[in-house]
């Protein structure tokens, strides 16, 4: 067997492997359910309507990349509202993978809109995974459990097609820590996890009054030198570790907690909240497996797309 | 230039999704062969965003914490004056709509760079923005409105910042007559050493 024929095989028996129509179904429920709290917690639309200086060095291929002119907050309320409508359409899943695919469209245009007088990129504030996994979802049947109105036969239902596009969804949620673990080594080396820098970053996130909430644990941690390496060390292996999730259901058992843990120690010492953390729960296995398959980790698949 | 190319790198995501839903009618066949391109250019696209470094969101480059951090930090202070002269300080959902995590870094980024009639309308418009919601907040209404649907529950920004105008006596009492726009810069070292230790640099103020 060649070496091309090896690839093509593990690509085949990673990304084809089935996986249960309720599993997908969940991390339909959980993406869209992501994206209504973040924009039920904003308001997009009115930032339209900023002065014009606000919008002085916003580029022209900004705005025709996302499609964002100013000035226009009626009709960006009416597409949040469209937004949102489809949304719950989504996690209800009626008219599942229509409100997937619009969802994900209007995401992509409404979520820039709250940086864009600043950045074009949107990153940190908890829409980027939604845009992605709403588009694949669209794509697949994604409703086929966990719906209004489904019948309880069809919801243990699963197989290849369920399978792709739930595992390209985890792929976009593992990238946000493998890429952040990347930024580090790339911009610092390995010498982001030491104390040195530990301690410089603690001290960063606690000593603007605008900034912190929590003071005493961060500052606490950063006067310990030993404990500052271990939080370095663990913190970039748990950014560059957590892809490992994505090929090993049992590492869940361990790097779901693990996350949860992580992002808890970051809010309280370090004041920042990682939005997109709810969406670990597409990592969860909720339901039984189809009978006659197997997880990516537990051999190749049974059934083909 | 990254943001025509970023584009095109959505619309590649969006046709090749295209594709592989007219497969699945079968517009267009084999099924795999377009499942395996859509499969194949999001994880070129992905990766090649995260691992350049270089930012095509939705494939976002996530540079979380990245980098050492300074010894010497810089941060924005808007702080609103009211008629007798004295200085106060702004609860950050007074900016609402606007987030303070991307207000007071175009403060500190484009702001200076205004002319000074247009910095006026800016601040102008802040002015109103924060005595609005200081009013707010004196009636006991809270200082923001983004929790409007969710209450408690609503989604912090990234940054969390603390809620200086939760109880309606640490609101303010007179009303905003203009604002100052601050530079502060510190050295953590010496900051930890001695917390006073901020240096202010007033960059603004607005006309009464």
């Amino acid at each position: 067997m060649s070496a091309l024929e090896r690839a093509r095989g593990a690509w085949d028996r990673f990304w084809f492997a089935p996986e249960t129509a309720r599993n997908l179904a969940a991390a339909r429920i959980v993406l869209a359910a992501q994206a209504l709290w973040i924009l039920l917690s904003r308001d997009i639309p009115a930032l339209s309507a900023l002065p014009a200086e606000f919008w002085t060095e916003v580029p022209a291929s900004a705005r025709w990349r996302f499609l964002i002119w100013e000035g226009h907050p009626g009709l960006e309320s009416a597409l949040q509202a469209l937004a949102v409508a489809a949304l719950v359409g989504a996690l209800l899943g009626v008219a599942a993978r229509a409100c997937c695919l619009l969802a994900a469209l209007l995401l992509y245009h409404l979520a820039p809109l709250e940086t864009l007088f600043f950045t074009p990129s949107p990153w940190a504030k908890g829409l980027t995974l939604p845009v992605l996994g709403l588009l694949t979802l669209s794509l697949s049947p994604c409703a086929d459990a966990l719906r209004l109105g489904g019948r309880r036969s069809v919801t243990v239902a699963g197989g290849p097609e369920h399978g792709w596009p739930l595992r390209l969804t985890q792929l976009f949620a593992c990238q946000a820590y493998l890429f952040s673990g990347i930024a580090k080594l790339r911009s610092a080396g390995l010498g982001w996890a030491s104390a040195g820098n530990m301690r410089a970053w603690l001290l960063l996130a606690n000593q603007d009054d605008q900034l912190a909430v929590f003071r005493t644990p961060g500052l606490w941690l950063a006067d310990r030198p030993a404990l500052c390496a271990a939080v370095g060390a663990l913190g970039l292996a748990m950014d560059l570790g957590f892809i490992v999730m994505l090929f090993s259901r049992r590492s869940r058992w361990v790097l779901l907690p693990a996350a949860v843990l992580f992002h808890a120690a970051i809010l309280v010492t370090q004041n920042y909240a990682f939005l997109s953390a709810p969406l670990l729960l597409i990592f969860v296995d909720w339901g039984p497996r189809t009978r006659g398959t197997r997880p990516p980790d537990g051999g190749p698949a049974t059934a083909r797309a | 230039m990254l943001n025509i190319a970023s584009g095109f790198v959505f619309l590649g995501f969006l046709v090749a999704a295209l594709l592989a839903a007219l497969s699945e009618r079968g517009l267009v066949a084999p099924r795999r062969r377009f499942v395996n391109l859509f499969l194949g250019y999001a994880v070129l696209a992905s990766f090649a965003a995260g691992l350049s470094q270089r930012d095509a969101w939705p494939f976002a480059k996530w540079p979380m914490a990245g980098g050492r951090a300074a010894p010497e930090y810089s941060a924005i202070r808007i702080v609103g004056v009211d008629e007798e002269g004295v200085e106060r300080g702004i609860d950050y959902r007074a900016w609402q709509p606007m987030a303070f995590d991307e207000l007071m870094p175009w403060m500190h980024r484009t702001f200076p760079r205004l002319p000074r009639p247009s910095q006026d309308r800016v601040a102008a418009h802040l002015l109103d923005t924060a005595e609005a919601a200081r009013r707010k907040a004196q009636a006991g209404e809270g200082a923001g409105y983004l929790d409007r649907f969710l209450g408690p529950l609503a989604a912090p920004e990234f940054d969390l910042h603390p809620r200086a105008w939760s109880r309606p006596e640490a609101v303010p009492p007179r009303p905003f007559v203009s604002l100052r726009v601050y530079r502060e810069t510190w050295n953590q070292e010496e900051r930890r050493r001695d917390p006073s230790l901020v240096r202010r640099l007033l960059l603004y103020e607005s006309p009464r």
